[in-house]
């Protein structure tokens, strides 16, 4: 064995010889691998994302990332983590290391989640706020070959038949599932909820029928467009600009909105230096014109709030959600 | 006439200077990343995203998907040579590829890779020219029943053939879903079997399970023969496939490529499953299924052809409906909106150029992989020419850099090398671990599909046989499970020389 | 032992693993059939596990009867070395943050060279260090993986 690997060490000598030579020609071309690693962001910053990507969360969130990531001069990578309505992706960030090199999107769902079930985190204190960047719009949609023309329609054949609806959200815990939940308790309805990881998949699920609706944020806007979905509700304060048929729950005569945001956090412990890097990446990003197409292209509408005010925020909107669902009887655990 | 006039322009697009330099940039990258194990084409698309911002967006896409395919090619290398998947799409390749190589064989299981690949990748190339828009539709059809059957199909079609007693195989199956089960449940986020420890939130991965099985195991096999033998043979046969090769391999590079498209086509899994079920099924029609995980080279040729072709199929579902397949598709999906595309139906009209620039690129590509990789067999085989005692210690380390770097992550490299003694076990008491893997990479999915379709039927089970497509997967499975209880005895009979004809 | 054969031996393990995870899975709630809880699949996966093995154990028992007894695993086979190897590894994982990628791929890779299937020395030295460097400056330097320092800050 010896003899054998002494031969082999001389016959491929001159060979290994080469390969290295080769790779530290390579390594000597590729640039910027002697960075100092002091000054923040020294390297790539992972952005994990609750939904999977084609979701409105995600197609809005990426040219953002995007734009960031050139201010910050550093690569920031999108991690889409979906599972739980977002909660699954904030549960796993609380237990990141505090260096801003791991942040992501906390929204309305994972915030709503902690009330109406057990989870791993607390939204308005696990975590450093860094911005909120936007709001969602939400609406209620089926086929178009379905018999329901209108909301009420809908809602009428919902109380005639109990258990006949089955409607898919992006999550368990989500406002757009809490405002199901609410229609239901107002009109006496027996619904099904099927929660899907993102609102992608629940479109599809619509596409191919095994849903009767979804209860969604705007993946279904070029559904509904084309003529191949039906919009019959909104759940905004105000008709969306592009839709400007479909009413609010408001207008039907429901007292119901639904609470939504968009914020970028961190885990608990963030440095106040490293927050105001990347509040004011994230802040100055929000002017990149791809970003702003984005979000007039999928109806996410812009809110921004620096951190100081989106921290008051979280404490207060989790007062409110978790009021409202205590009182309705929602929390399961 | 449409679609030649559509190829024309692809070709017009594809064939500049600049995209084929990216297209070949990207089949590079894609290939070195294949080949290191623990850096996946999802990681390598996304670090590489931000340089493609200021290149056009078809040069942009043609280099991403050329990672993706490249990767793909690159993953078959480690699983021939040291029987390390670089991704879980080539763990089926490991069977019989590595003892190919352990027999000298190495060459021509690269090269039938090589040509399987490329043979697969293209006619799935061909194949999302032709039908993506009607496939795209009947994708639609699958909801989370056919999906949930479709999954225990695909179980059930690899525990029929593993080697050994099926309880063993069924066995291994259900632990790899207890194992998928470990982490945040993905419908509710509350937290299973963590024990506390917090990189277990994330469920255990896919890659440090896989090369604690395959790889760390395989080389604890093989050190305690050291002295016997030495562990390949020094004499490398041929490089190349021989006629006989080709005889053997060119249906089951056909059959393989027919099951990747089709599969690859659907969202989740496409190409795992598929290579999987590309083995299952040249084990059957086979006419010596025994001598199957002792270096058969149909072994190498259908599951290659399957995954390969599956990357031509996954594209499908994001170019027509906008649906990812997989991660690195969700990847492309966000390049292509960073460049201001909407993946959709309405894709193909509003941006011809691109589509069809991008399909006719990866034809070009997967002929440049072809080429690019021919000269490597006889740079890679040399690595079977190191000794075993240092090429081992190697071995190890590339998989322990390899579990570290996924999460930097101490934990991840204990997982990886308490898989390795798990797999040393199995190994000593007979069990296949390749069930184990494919429970693991399904199980979330499984998972989700099992209870969404429950919600969907109010509770009863009926639902997967009464729906016609998940009816059909169901019975399958059930013909597959009953099948050895009918001739119990004859089974029986075959089982017993396995016992101890392992090395 | 050599009252059983080795699938009697996996099947009476077996059994007790799949009883643990369905008892487990209890603990994170079954929930009813129309809406199935976090604790279901795991559950069912615990009791499949139990299932099978029974059935190993019953058809080992009956081969048993018919002679097939226990084959050693470790007989004839250099089990030291193995055993060097996992401890190798497991020495690794710990000692990676502790000592910094270099210098604790310099020892796991002599030692290995060293131990497993001797080498001269000079082979073992020269081969310890060029591997540490070598998967440093692909890995760290260039792929930018940024595996752990030591505290003397390489």
């Amino acid at each position: 064995m010896k003899i054998a690997t002494r031969q082999w060490l001389r016959m491929e000598m001159g060979m290994v010889g080469g390969v290295c030579f080769f790779l530290l020609v390579f390594m000597l071309a590729l640039p910027g691998f002697a960075q100092a690693q002091e000054k923040y962001p020294a390297k790539s910053i992972n952005f994990v994302i609750g939904y999977p990507a084609g979701g409105t969360t995600d197609i809005c969130a990426r040219p953002l990332v995007n734009a960031a990531s050139k201010i910050l001069g550093q690569p920031v990578i999108v991690v889409n983590k979906p599972g739980g309505g977002s909660a699954v992706a904030v549960a796993l960030l609380k237990t990141e290391k505090p260096d801003g090199y791991t942040i992501g999107i906390l929204p309305s769902g994972a915030v709503l989640s902690q009330h109406m079930r057990k989870v791993p985190y607390d939204s308005a204190q696990d975590f450093t706020p860094i911005m909120q960047y936007a709001v969602y719009l939400y609406g209620l949609v089926v086929q178009s070959d379905s018999p329901w023309k209108t909301f009420k329609e809908f809602i009428d054949y919902a109380k005639a038949n109990p258990g006949k609806i089955r409607y898919a959200t992006a999550g368990a815990g989500t406002p757009q599932h809490l405002v199901m939940e609410r229609l239901a308790i107002e009109d006496k309805i027996k619904w099904t909820h099927v929660p899907f990881d993102g609102g992608g998949p629940a479109t599809t699920a619509l596409l191919g029928g095994h849903v009767e609706a979804i209860s969604q944020t705007t993946e279904w806007k070029k559904h509904v467009e084309s003529g191949r979905l039906r919009l019959l509700a909104v759940y905004g304060e105000k008709r969306m600009i592009d839709f400007p048929n479909a009413p609010t729950l408001l207008e039907l005569g429901y007292k119901i909105t639904a609470p939504s945001l968009i914020s970028i956090i961190g885990p608990k412990g963030l440095p106040p230096q490293v927050v105001d890097t990347l509040h004011g990446a994230f802040k100055k990003a929000m002017d990149d014109p791809d970003f702003i197409k984005a979000g007039n292209q999928m109806d996410q509408p812009l809110l921004y709030r620096g951190p100081q005010d989106l921290e008051k925020h979280l404490v207060q909107m989790n007062q409110e959600v978790g009021t409202l669902i205590q009182n309705l009887g929602l929390r399961k655990e | 006439m449409d679609y030649i006039q559509s190829i024309i322009l692809g070709f017009q697009v594809a064939l500049q200077w600049d995209n084929l330099l990216f297209c070949f940039i990207g089949v590079l990258i894609g290939t070195l990343v294949g080949v290191l194990p623990g850096l996946g084409p999802t990681a390598a698309i996304s670090l590489l995203l931000p340089t493609t911002f200021h290149v056009t967006p078809v040069s942009a896409i043609i280099m991403l998907a050329g990672i993706y395919y490249g990767a793909m090619y690159g993953g078959s290398t480690t699983s021939i040579l040291v029987n390390i998947p670089g991704e879980a799409a080539s763990v089926v390749t490991c069977l019989d590829g590595y003892q190919m190589a352990r027999k000298g064989r190495a060459g021509p299981a690269l090269g039938i890779s090589a040509f399987a690949s490329f043979i697969a990748g293209t006619m799935g190339v061909i194949g999302l020219m032709l039908i993506a828009p009607p496939l795209a539709e009947m994708a639609l059809k699958f909801g989370p029943p056919e999906y949930f059957s479709l999954m225990i199909m695909g179980l059930t079609i690899l525990t029929f053939l593993a080697s050994g007693p099926m309880w063993k195989a069924l066995l291994m199956a259900a632990f790899g879903l207890f194992l998928g089960s470990i982490g945040l449940d993905s419908m509710t986020a509350s937290a299973r079997f963590t024990m506390d420890i917090v990189e277990l939130s994330d469920g255990i991965g896919m890659v440090p399970a896989v090369m604690g099985l395959f790889g760390i195991a395989e080389v604890l096999l093989n050190v305690e023969h050291s002295i016997k033998r030495s562990v390949f043979e020094t004499k490398i046969l041929s490089l190349l496939p021989t006629l006989q090769d080709w005889k053997d391999s060119i249906w089951a590079i056909f059959r393989g490529t027919f099951i990747g498209f089709f599969l690859g086509v659907l969202p989740g899994g496409g190409a795992v499953i598929s290579s999987f079920v590309s083995y299952a099924v040249e084990k059957k029609v086979s006419g010596s299924p025994e001598k199957f995980g002792t270096g058969m080279i149909q072994g190498v040729a259908g599951p290659e052809a399957a995954n390969n072709a599956a990357t031509g199929g996954a594209f499908i579902p994001l170019l027509t409906l906008g649906i990812p397949a997989n991660s690195v598709m969700a990847i492309l999906l966000g390049a292509m909106m960073i460049h201001g595309m909407q993946p959709g139906p309405m894709l193909i009209q509003e941006q011809p150029g691109l589509f069809w620039g991008a399909v006719t690129s990866m034809y070009i590509g997967n002929a440049m992989l072809l080429i690019l990789n021919l000269p490597l067999i006889g740079l890679w085989v040399r690595i079977l020419k190191v000794p075993y005692p240092i090429l081992f210690p190697l071995i190890l380390l590339f998989c322990l850099i390899g579990a570290y770097s996924l999460n930097n992550s101490v934990i991840e490299v204990l997982i990886m090398v308490g898989f390795g003694l798990l797999g040393y076990l199995f190994k000593k008491f007979e069990y296949e671990a390749t069930p184990l893997i494919l429970a693991l990479v399904l199980g979330p999915m499984l998972e989700a599909a099992l209870r969404r379709s429950l919600l969907l039927s109010a509770g009863s089970p009926l639902i997967f046989v009464t729906r016609p497509i998940s009816g059909v997967l169901m019975l399958i499975s059930f013909i597959l499970l009953a099948y050895p209880l009918v001739p119990w005895l004859r089974r029986k009979r075959e089982i017993l020389p396995q016992v101890s004809d392992d090395e | 032992m050599a009252k059983f054969n080795n699938d009697q031996v996996s099947g009476a393990i077996w059994i007790a693993v799949g009883i643990a995870v369905a008892l487990g899975s209890l603990r994170y709630g079954l929930g009813p059939l129309e809406s199935p809880g976090t604790g279901f699949l795991p559950f069912l996966a615990g009791c499949a596990i139990v299932l099978l093995a029974l059935i190993g154990l019953i058809q080992s028992t009956l081969k048993r009867r018919k002679g097939t007894g226990w084959t050693p695993i470790l007989q004839g086979v250099l089990w030291q070395k193995p055993l060097l190897v996992m401890a190798a590894l497991f020495a690794y994982a710990l000692l990676m943050k502790p000592l910094g990628f270099i210098l604790c791929t310099v020892l796991f890779i002599g030692f290995l060279l060293r131990t497993v299937e001797p080498q001269r020395w000079s082979v073992v030295i020269v081969g310890a260090i060029g591997t540490a460097l070598g998967a440093f400056a692909i890995f760290d330097v260039w792929l930018k993986a940024q595996l752990p320092q030591g505290p003397w800050g390489f």
